[in-house]
């Protein structure tokens, strides 16, 4: 037969070097490149990311951390302390700093969307109060309050007619809904008392509110708000924040908005509506590519030329700005936040953060997963950005409440490219096979030859060997043929051991109960050639043998055959009265007796 | 000055260029310790944040004392390594009232700690800002920064004011022995 062709030459590397170079990969990865700076677990904080801002706002270059939570509590955080806490007018719904002015020294405003109304606060002190623009008041409606004004129609009448006028898919003002919903007359009646002097106003509420720089991209250059809108609205505000400079109609209202650009040069505002599209504002007009999502979003970001879009399907899809789909994250588990990653002092990165429902927060450098951290529960909020004099801060709010701040290492490494996706490097590890041998050829071809009868005869004796081992079980299991004895729900063991040179013997027998019942009325005897043996007691009564304790039973044998020189087994027997097979038995072979010095 | 006196004192004549390197990060009071350790005369009245990285040299009793004031802006934080060779001694200040940042500088001492140049060579550290209130104690920065953990080269910890100069000349006392033991050791 034919040797076969040599192996092929196996890789210059070795198996060592594959596996080293993977660990040393593993292990930089394994330390985080999140430093752990603070963690709060009573913070109390019930926020979201839109309500978490950083900002320096006392201009000391020492940036705070600014929660607008849901409790209706502004705190503002400096290092590891809470500087102050103000107690907001309604629930917010996103917290913002902007630089009204260009004048020194730059102090930032804060401006907090919460209800119809933006509250813009300087120096910690309320100072402004942005109120949305009222909606129309609908015909219907305004003639409804009319005719209970003059007392031409009854309460109830106007009633009929409001809740109709809804039916018929107007939008009521608030008051309208309250007494369309006023169950009782005495109610409605007040109601009625208090507002049909007043005039109709329909309100609208704010749904999330960014920032657009004017004319520089300065970290402190005079910047506006944008504001989205319940009524689908998206506002830009002139940098005090008084009037409305750009008022743009959405097909939906906005859930999420992502600002970038200038707005005295080129802007564009990305909208994620309720409606499950994705609208663009390019300089102030509605621009006519819409993206479509399979599901509402649910977290929105722009990296430079992409945005990012975070759906409840678990994925978040990235589109180019004009529209076009470049690729898709999956992911385990519903996203829960989602937040921009921007370093650009030091060094240039952009990257998504993504917080999911396990509690895992993953950065994702484009669609490779570059660190992750793991919270002990599911996180309400991120934001990253300048806390204290650190660049690079990560502050986490969890559902619990709990604050923890974290911080980037400066050398962090963040490039994708260090987890080449593919194969384990296991996989390159050249496998040890030995020479294939002359031996080793033949013997492959008789198996391959000869297959099914080698497997036949092998059953044959795996089922010969497995009856032999069944066999030898039940004979011990029920004869006590052996040392051990599991019958009757006890286990008893017994070793012999007989000491002595002859013609006197002494055999030492130990009983233990390794079960856990005590056993009792047990008796152990001996059977021997009496030609040769004599016994001066052969029955040993065991009246109990409680689990754990060694008996000890002790018999004198005498050699008494006076040729000398000659041995025999004897059997010992551990009986029980319930049986009339031993419970166990052991066979002690006796040694060869010496010369007899019998006095007899 | 009776510091400059002590601590030259104890470094051998004849090897009269010693190489001190100043980091910590920004803010911590690196520039207003060497003001202070500054003759009188040369003293600045306002010192502002440092940008890359400034030499100061002292010459007294025949020896010149060089120091390097590093900046400790993230962004100038790769330049320390480039300074690390032929260092006689390390000044590590520390902002004591820098809670949130503790981490930031633990991670930078321990890049620096692993650093094979400067094996042997002695660290002083000073817990700056000492005087305000929210300022923790030598005794808590030791323990946030696992200086315990140091094996290979001496170090020392001192509490201190770099406006008033209290307890930068114990620090600089310990330098100087230090230093002095590893000049005459060669
Ligand atoms: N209260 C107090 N303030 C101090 C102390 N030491 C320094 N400062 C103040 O801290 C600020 C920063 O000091 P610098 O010496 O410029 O800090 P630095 O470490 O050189 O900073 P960079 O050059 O940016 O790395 C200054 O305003 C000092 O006045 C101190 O011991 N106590
Ligand atoms: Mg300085």
């Amino acid at each position: 037969m034919a040797q076969p062709a040599p192996m092929a030459q196996p890789a210059p590397v070795t198996g060592e070097q594959v596996m080293a170079a993977a660990r040393a990969n593993e292990e930089r990865k394994a330390r985080s490149i999140w430093l752990h700076a603070w963690h709060d677990p009573v913070a109390g904080l019930k926020a979201y990311s839109p309500c978490v801002r950083m900002a320096d706002i006392s201009g000391d270059r020492d940036s705070k951390l600014l929660v607008a939570g849901s409790d209706r509590k502004l705190k503002i955080y400096k290092g590891t302390s809470l500087l102050s806490e103000n107690v907001l007018l309604d629930a917010p719904v996103s917290i913002c700093t902007f630089y009204p002015d260009a004048n020194r020294p730059k102090l930032p405003s804060v401006a907090v969307a919460a209800g119809s109304n933006i509250f813009i606060y300087r120096n910690l002190r309320p100072y402004y109060k942005f109120p949305l623009p009222t909606l129309p008041v609908s015909p219907k409606e305004a003639a409804a309050w009319e005719g209970m004004r003059l007392g031409r129609t009854s309460i109830a009448e106007a009633k009929v007619a409001l809740a109709a006028a809804r039916e018929s898919g107007v939008a009521l003002t608030s008051v309208s809904q309250e007494l369309v919903a006023a169950d009782d007359e005495a109610s409605a009646q007040q109601l009625v008392d208090e507002h049909k002097d007043l005039p109709l106003i329909r309100q609208t509420v704010c749904t999330c509110m960014e920032v657009l720089k004017r004319e520089m991209e300065d970290e402190d250059a005079v910047s506006m708000l944008v504001v989205g809108t319940e009524s689908g609205l998206a506002l830009v505000l002139d940098p005090s924040g008084s009037t409305i400079l750009v008022n743009v109609q959405l097909p939906s209202p906005p859930a999420f908005m992502a600002v970038g650009g200038l707005f005295t040069v080129d802007y564009r505002i990305v909208c994620a509506c309720r409606n499950g599209n994705v609208y663009s504002i390019k300089n102030g007009e509605l621009s006519g590519s819409v993206i479509e999502l399979e599901s509402m979003p649910c977290g929105l970001v722009r990296l430079d030329k992409s945005i990012l879009v975070g759906c409840m399907t678990n994925v978040v899809h990235s589109f180019h700005l004009k529209g076009r789909k470049l690729y898709s994250i999956y992911l385990p588990a519903p996203i829960t936040c989602m937040q921009l990653l921007a370093i650009t002092k030091t060094r240039s990165i952009r990257a998504l953060l993504v917080a999911l429902s396990t509690g895992e927060l993953r950065l994702y450098n484009e669609k490779h997963v570059v660190a992750t951290l793991q919270f002990n529960e599911p996180i309400t909020a991120i934001r990253f950005g300048c806390y204290g004099r650190e660049d690079s801060a990560l502050a986490v709010v969890g559902e619990s409440g709990a604050l923890t701040i974290k911080m980037m290492q400066r050398l962090a490494d963040l490039e994708a490219s260090t987890t080449p996706p593919g194969p384990p490097p296991e996989q390159d590890v050249p496998l040890s096979i030995p020479k294939k041998t002359k031996l080793y050829v033949e013997q492959t071809q008789r198996e391959r030859e000869q297959a099914t009868e080698m497997h036949r005869v092998f059953q044959r004796d795996l089922c010969k060997m497995r009856l032999a081992t069944a066999r030898a079980y039940v004979k011990i299991i029920t004869d006590g043929q052996g040392p051990m004895s599991y019958s009757a729900g006890s286990a008893l063991r017994l070793t012999a051991q007989v000491q002595g040179l002859g013609p006197r013997f002494k055999i030492k027998l130990e009983l233990q109960n390794s079960g856990s019942k005590v056993v009792t009325d047990m008796s152990a005897t001996f059977t021997y050639n009496s030609m040769l043996y004599r016994l001066k007691k052969s029955v040993f009564a065991v009246p109990v043998l409680i689990p754990g304790l060694c008996y000890r039973l002790d018999a004198d044998v005498e050699y008494v055959d006076e040729n000398g020189g000659g041995a025999d087994a004897i059997r010992v027997m551990v009986c029980s009265p319930k049986s009339s097979l031993p419970a166990l038995s052991a066979i002690v072979n006796m040694p060869v007796s010496e010369g007899l010095f019998s006095q007899y | 000055m009776g510091l400059f006196k002590r601590l030259f004192g104890q470094i051998t004549p004849g090897k009269n260029k010693v190489r001190i390197l100043c980091i910590g990060l920004d803010n911590s009071g690196k520039s207003t310790v060497i003001n202070w350790l500054k003759p009188k005369k040369a003293m600045a009245q306002d010192v502002v944040p440092t940008v890359g990285f400034s030499v100061e040299e002292f010459t007294k009793n025949g020896l010149s004392f060089t120091v390097f004031d590093m900046s400790g802006q993230g962004r100038y934080r790769n330049l320390w390594e480039h300074y690390y060779k032929e260092v006689g001694g390390i000044i590590f200040c520390i902002d004591s009232t820098d809670h949130i940042r503790m981490c930031v500088a633990k991670d930078e001492l321990d890049a620096l700690l692993e650093h094979e140049e400067l094996r042997s060579v002695p660290i002083l550290f000073f817990a700056n800002k000492m005087d305000l209130p929210q300022a923790v104690g030598p005794v808590q920065c030791v323990q946030n920064l696992e200086l315990s953990k140091i094996t290979d080269k001496p170090w020392h910890i001192a509490a201190s004011n770099a406006l008033t100069g209290e307890g930068i000349d114990e620090g600089i006392t310990w330098l100087g022995t230090q230093m002095g033991r590893a000049a005459r050791a060669k």
